[in-house]
């Protein structure tokens, strides 16, 4: 899963939003490095939607143009999770191995010999 | 914002969303435009230029969706039908040429035209006919098309003789072979796109290609003797600087559809085995020249249909 369409997951999680308020809550969960713009916001959703992780909630009209807002699905929700612990263990690795630090090296060092 | 700025902002972002397909606008169109007013600030009379980048970007991959929805068969059935279509248009491409000639100099050595004219504009008719009919997914019509423009040829045949013979069945033996060609392409359920589009995009996928032919080291007279005259009948609107609009139109266009430049690569495959087939080659055309006359426009058509395949199964969903 890539990084962009994981924060539109993830800002699905507290509930339903419309496209603009997706963009600025991946935006806010990933400290700015995620900046969504609308030409690749709606791609996604229309892969996520297409995916069944993402559905439809409602659709109303505001200031005579449409707005739509967008809920996580069961699928959704679970990819989501199973990208976060995948991502998680993949951290783990590299953390609990120490690779870089003075003790990861000691370490390694260690077990050669 | 004043009301006529903000009347200004949903103009020219309503004219940003005509890069998406008709289809898709329809769905998207509106909730689109509201995300990018929201994203505009106050007092802008564009949205910023990173939004304006990723709404082109996103129309271009829609329409390239929309382009492969029919699935990779209707694809290839389509860049079939507008293939045999310019070998096809060549005929009336030929006339057209044939009577400027005869108006600028009636007495040319090429003589009085009544003969092969006629014959000319027959075929003209069941050209037009025939590509009305697969347009329309007729294929009983096709069908009879190619009956009477067999006919018309054979009777052309008879009926004139000598030089006058010959080359008016140069001319229709293609036009023929492409109409037995169109029966088994026309389907009712799966109508090629009608957009125009597809006819200012043409003239540059014809241009590139031969543009390929002369980079090789062949002269274009030489290695496509047929294709030249339509090529030259095409793309004469783009002979100005004032087409730059259409140009950058086309090139967009050709990004989002395969199909073009893949008929246009076969069609001048299919000329010059064809005219290797009836017409030999020139003399002064060495084997080598010959190998790489034909070389190119397959290796262009199977590049072009592989992407074409690529493209078909990692194509996004349709929306609209």
């Amino acid at each position: 899963m890539r990084e962009p369409t994981y924060f539109v997951l993830a800002a699905l999680l507290r509930g339903p939003l419309h496209g603009y308020a997706i963009m600025k809550r991946a935006e806010e969960l990933s400290e700015g490095r995620v900046r969504l713009a609308t030409g690749t916001l709606y791609t996604a959703l229309d892969r996520l939607t297409a995916e069944g992780h993402v559905e439809l909630v409602s659709e109303e009209r505001v200031g005579g143009r449409m707005r739509r807002t967008y809920g996580l699905t069961e699928n959704g929700s679970a990819a989501l999770r199973a990208e976060a612990v995948r991502m998680a263990e993949a951290a783990r690795l590299v953390i609990e191995s120490g690779t870089g630090t003075k003790a990861g090296i000691a370490a390694r060092k260690l077990r050669t010999t | 914002m004043s009301e006529l700025d903000a009347s200004l902002l949903v103009r020219r972002t309503r004219l940003l969303l005509r890069f998406y397909p008709p289809a898709y606008r329809a769905h998207r169109g509106e909730e689109i435009l509201d995300t990018l007013l929201e994203t505009t600030r106050p007092g802008r009379g564009w949205p910023p230029a990173r939004e304006v980048a990723s709404v082109i970007a996103g129309g271009l991959r829609a329409r390239r969706a929309a382009n492969l929805g029919q699935g990779l068969r209707a694809s290839l059935r389509h860049v079939g039908i507008l293939a045999v279509a310019m070998i096809m248009v060549q005929t009336p491409a030929a006339l057209l040429s044939a009577v400027g000639q005869h108006i600028a100099n009636p007495f040319h050595t090429y003589g009085p035209l009544a003969g092969v004219e006629l014959g000319l504009a027959l075929g003209s008719l069941f050209v037009a006919m025939a590509l009305a009919a697969t347009w329309c997914g007729r294929r009983w019509l096709v069908a009879a098309t190619v009956v009477a423009a067999a006919l018309a040829t054979v009777a052309c045949h008879l009926v004139l003789g000598g030089w006058w013979a010959t080359a008016a069945a140069e001319m229709a033996v293609p036009a023929v072979l492409a109409l037995v060609v169109l029966l088994p392409l026309t389907k009712r359920a799966e109508r090629p796109p009608a957009s125009l589009l597809w006819l200012a995009g043409l003239p540059l996928a014809v241009n590139f290609v031969a543009g390929l032919v002369v980079a090789s080291g062949l002269d274009i007279h030489d290695a496509l003797p047929v294709p030249v005259v339509s090529s030259i009948v095409l793309l004469a609107p783009y002979d100005t600087y004032l087409s730059l609009l259409p140009v950058l139109v086309a090139v967009c266009w050709l990004a989002t559809d395969v199909r073009p430049l893949a008929a246009v690569a076969f069609q001048f495959l299919l000329m010059r085995v064809l005219y290797a087939a009836f017409g030999g080659h020139y003399p002064s055309e060495t084997w080598t020249q010959m190998a790489i006359a034909i070389g190119l426009p397959l290796a262009l058509t199977c590049a072009l249909v592989w992407l074409l395949r690529h493209r078909t199964r990692t194509a996004p969903p349709t929306i609209g």
